[in-house]
């Protein structure tokens, strides 16, 4: 496991990296908002606006207010996406009820990620918008990403 | 747009040109659906000479109105044996609509199997022997064109699997850059056009100009608000510009409801490899677009050039459908290899969805292991040199699964099922099921909260919410396609009220109409009855509107999600 908090690869790997996920510290009792916010350098109305799409474990989030992480989560940022189905996933949704298996988290914590991280995956316009503040707060590598 | 033009073939090839009459105030898919149902007897062969094969611009093409180049084209599908309406972006739409035409109508069958080339210009239309492009693929048909036509010019043509008349081929359409990269892929449309004996069809505006506004000045300030409500918006603006529909990839995939290996699983471990920011990277280092127009007054931008390791041209930035087709569907998690196949496929004149379902199923059948590279380009390989098993593999996912002995066919109505799983994203199940096209996620597509109040009628914790939202999106779905504008101004139209009003505003003003929401969903209806009623006349019964059965026994990781909606509940779908 590497720690990473400048941005010594290329671009296309760095992109990758954060696609597949890295590892990174929660505080404790911490939302899914809260972490959010600290972690992306975000208030709540910028989080409203360029976050619009959350999964966590799988499952779409639609309060993430009352979501505690706990080790071993893996949670998904990303903007709003297009097409039927990327209009269901997003927090609230209108169209939500077409997407209800999707709607609940499985559960399952994932042993690779070590106590006290969740392994946190950026996509579309979160990922360029925000790998830089990832980098200013650092992450881990898993050991084959470096 | 006030004429039709009908082509009649036979011994000796006719045309006419017709005044709209019934037709009247119909673009796009209402008037190709609105044709086959009134001229094509149901009962016909999709490739004999009853069958009719309409080209349509959408209501607003060839006008300046933002995003309005979709072009309709409809017939009896050899795929489904049902109605079709399968549509594209690229110059046609535009360049048709100037010429003043609402529809080509192509009846009747080859003259001893010939195939010839349509020119249509200002000064009328040709009909020419087309013996020196037949075997040609559509990139050196449209090369041999360019040179007797010229470049300033839209072309349609079909490839070689039009030729063959296979039932998952295609119409090309050539993009800004005269590239035949954009296609009406779904349902045979190209073997129809191969069967009324047209290789190409040239359309020439030279010397006509844009279409006028009834209300040039409301028109202008409609299209103005329309535009920046566009680019306002976060998926209009942002997302789809800068990684395209592949962008989709990542969070379906977390979502667990990406079909891998045939739809056996709903996750693919090296999805970040093939996803839509990884290619829009890529394309950008090697000096490709990752932002790019299909078509003259888009202002989505939503295509790419895909280029190689060199920097050389290979094909238009694959599709999310294209890359999971032949990307994870088919174990691959190779770029390079999934760009080939998309030119192979536009060259061949396929549907990159039927093709890549067809090859995961040939895969599951034992004729090379999932995740073969080679091998998959070596099937698609097979289907264009016309051999035996490429015959087989180019009439498409349920004929290859008949043949190679395989249940795991993911289709309906003969229609091989798009990138979303239906057991994870039940609502998209229930319109692949219902919708009369076969397995389509565009039917269902546009969002339809501001003209159906689809939300706010719904309840999320009952199943039922699938049903009525996937008939008023179908519905939605269904008048936006009959306007020629691309279905990604669902997402404005979606979150901004002010762009919603400018939408209507903007046919409202071009038309000089008072049209209103109800009118909107009469549209929509009206169509999806017309293709319904032609469906049953053809023998489509309520038990086609069905799954297969193995999505309600093999459980999906990682929900373990089965198709839980019943067949009384799809049965009211249209129960309007």
């Amino acid at each position: 496991m590497q720690f990473v908090e400048s941005n010594s690869s290329d671009g296309v790997q760095l992109s990758m990296n954060l696609q597949r996920g890295v590892f990174i510290g929660f505080l404790p009792g911490e939302t899914v908002t809260a972490f959010i916010l600290r972690v992306l350098s975000l208030c709540e109305e910028s989080m409203k606006r360029e976050v619009q799409t959350l999964i966590l474990n799988n499952g779409c989030v639609d309060e993430p207010d009352a979501r505690t992480l706990v080790s071993g989560d893996t949670l998904v940022l990303s903007g709003a996406m297009p097409g039927l189905v990327g209009a269901m996933l997003r927090s609230n949704s209108p169209i939500k009820a077409m997407r209800q298996t999707l709607s609940a988290s499985v559960y399952r914590t994932d042993p690779l990620v070590p106590e006290s991280m969740i392994r946190l995956k950026l996509f579309n316009t979160v990922l360029t918008d925000h790998k830089d503040d990832l980098l200013k707060v650092g992450f881990y590598l898993e050991g084959d990403e470096v | 747009m006030d004429k039709i033009l009908r082509i009649k073939m036979g011994s000796k090839p006719e045309f006419s040109v017709e005044k709209l009459g019934d037709y009247a105030g119909l673009g796009g898919r209402a008037l190709t659906s609105k044709v086959i149902f009134s001229e094509v007897p149901p009962l016909c062969h999709a490739i004999g000479p009853e069958n009719k094969l309409v080209i349509a611009p959408g209501m607003m093409s060839g006008s300046s109105a933002a995003i309005s180049g979709r072009l309709s084209v409809g017939c009896k599908s050899p795929l489904t044996g049902g109605i079709k309406e399968s549509n594209a972006g690229g110059q046609a739409a535009q360049v048709l609509a100037r010429l003043g035409y609402a529809a080509i109508i192509l009846e009747g069958d080859s003259p001893e199997g010939k195939l010839y080339t349509l020119v249509i210009n200002k000064e009328g239309v040709k009909i020419v022997d087309a013996g020196k492009l037949v075997g040609l693929g559509n990139y050196a048909t449209v090369e041999k064109l360019i040179a007797q036509y010229g470049e300033k010019v839209a072309y349609m043509s079909i490839g070689s699997a039009g030729e063959r008349k296979l039932a998952a081929s295609s119409i090309a359409v050539t993009d800004m850059e005269l590239r035949p990269t954009r296609h009406c892929g779904r349902g045979g449309v190209g073997a129809v056009m191969a069967a009324k004996g047209f290789k190409a069809i040239v359309l020439d505006d030279a010397g006509c100009s844009v279409r006028k506004p009834v209300e040039p000045e409301a028109f202008k300030a409609a299209n103005k608000e329309f535009i920046a409500g566009i680019k306002k918006h976060a998926v209009s603006g942002q997302g789809l510009p800068a990684f395209g529909t592949n962008v989709l990839a990542n969070v379906i995939n977390e979502a667990g409801g990406f079909p891998v290996n045939n739809f056996s699983k709903g996750q693919y471990p090296n999805v970040h490899k093939i996803s839509g920011e990884t290619q829009a990277e890529l394309e950008t280092s090697r000096g490709g677009k990752a932002t790019h127009g299909c078509h003259r007054g888009c202002v989505i931008q939503c295509s790419g050039t895909y280029v190689d390791k060199e920097g050389n041209y290979v094909t238009k930035q694959p599709e999310y459908e294209t890359v999971w087709a032949h990307g994870p569907n088919c174990g691959i998690d190779d770029l390079d290899a999934i760009a080939l196949m998309d030119r192979m496929d536009d060259d061949f004149g396929l549907d990159t969805i039927e093709m890549g379902a067809t090859i995961a199923v040939a895969m599951e059948a034992g004729l090379c292991e999932f995740g073969d590279v080679q091998g998959a380009i070596k099937l698609l390989q097979e289907v264009g040199d016309g051999t035996s098993l490429g015959r087989i593999l180019g009439s498409g996912a349920a004929v290859a699964a008949k043949a190679f002995g395989i249940e795991r066919a993911p289709v309906v109505k003969g229609q091989a099922m798009p990138a979303y799983d239906p057991r994870a994203i039940q609502g998209i199940g229930v319109t692949y099921a219902t919708t009369p096209q076969g397995a389509d996620h565009t039917a269902g597509y546009a969002i339809a909260t501001n003209i159906l109040k689809v939300g706010g009628f719904v309840d999320p914790l009952k199943p039922q919410g699938q049903i009525e939202l996937s008939r008023n999106l179908q519905i939605a779905t269904a008048a936006i396609d009959a306007t020629g504008m691309c279905l990604f101004i669902a997402f404005p139209i979606l979150d901004q009220p002010e762009t919603f009003q400018a939408y209507i505003d903007l046919i409202n003003g071009f038309f000089g109409l008072k049209m209103t929401a109800d009118d909107v969903v009469a549209l929509g209806k009206n169509i999806l009855t017309w293709e319904r009623d032609f469906n049953k006349g053809a023998g489509f019964t309520k038990e086609h509107d069905r799954l297969p059965m193995y999505f309600k026994r093999e459980k999906l990781s990682p929900h373990d999600a089965l198709f839980t909606v019943t067949d009384e509940e799809l049965d009211e779908v249209f129960n309007w």
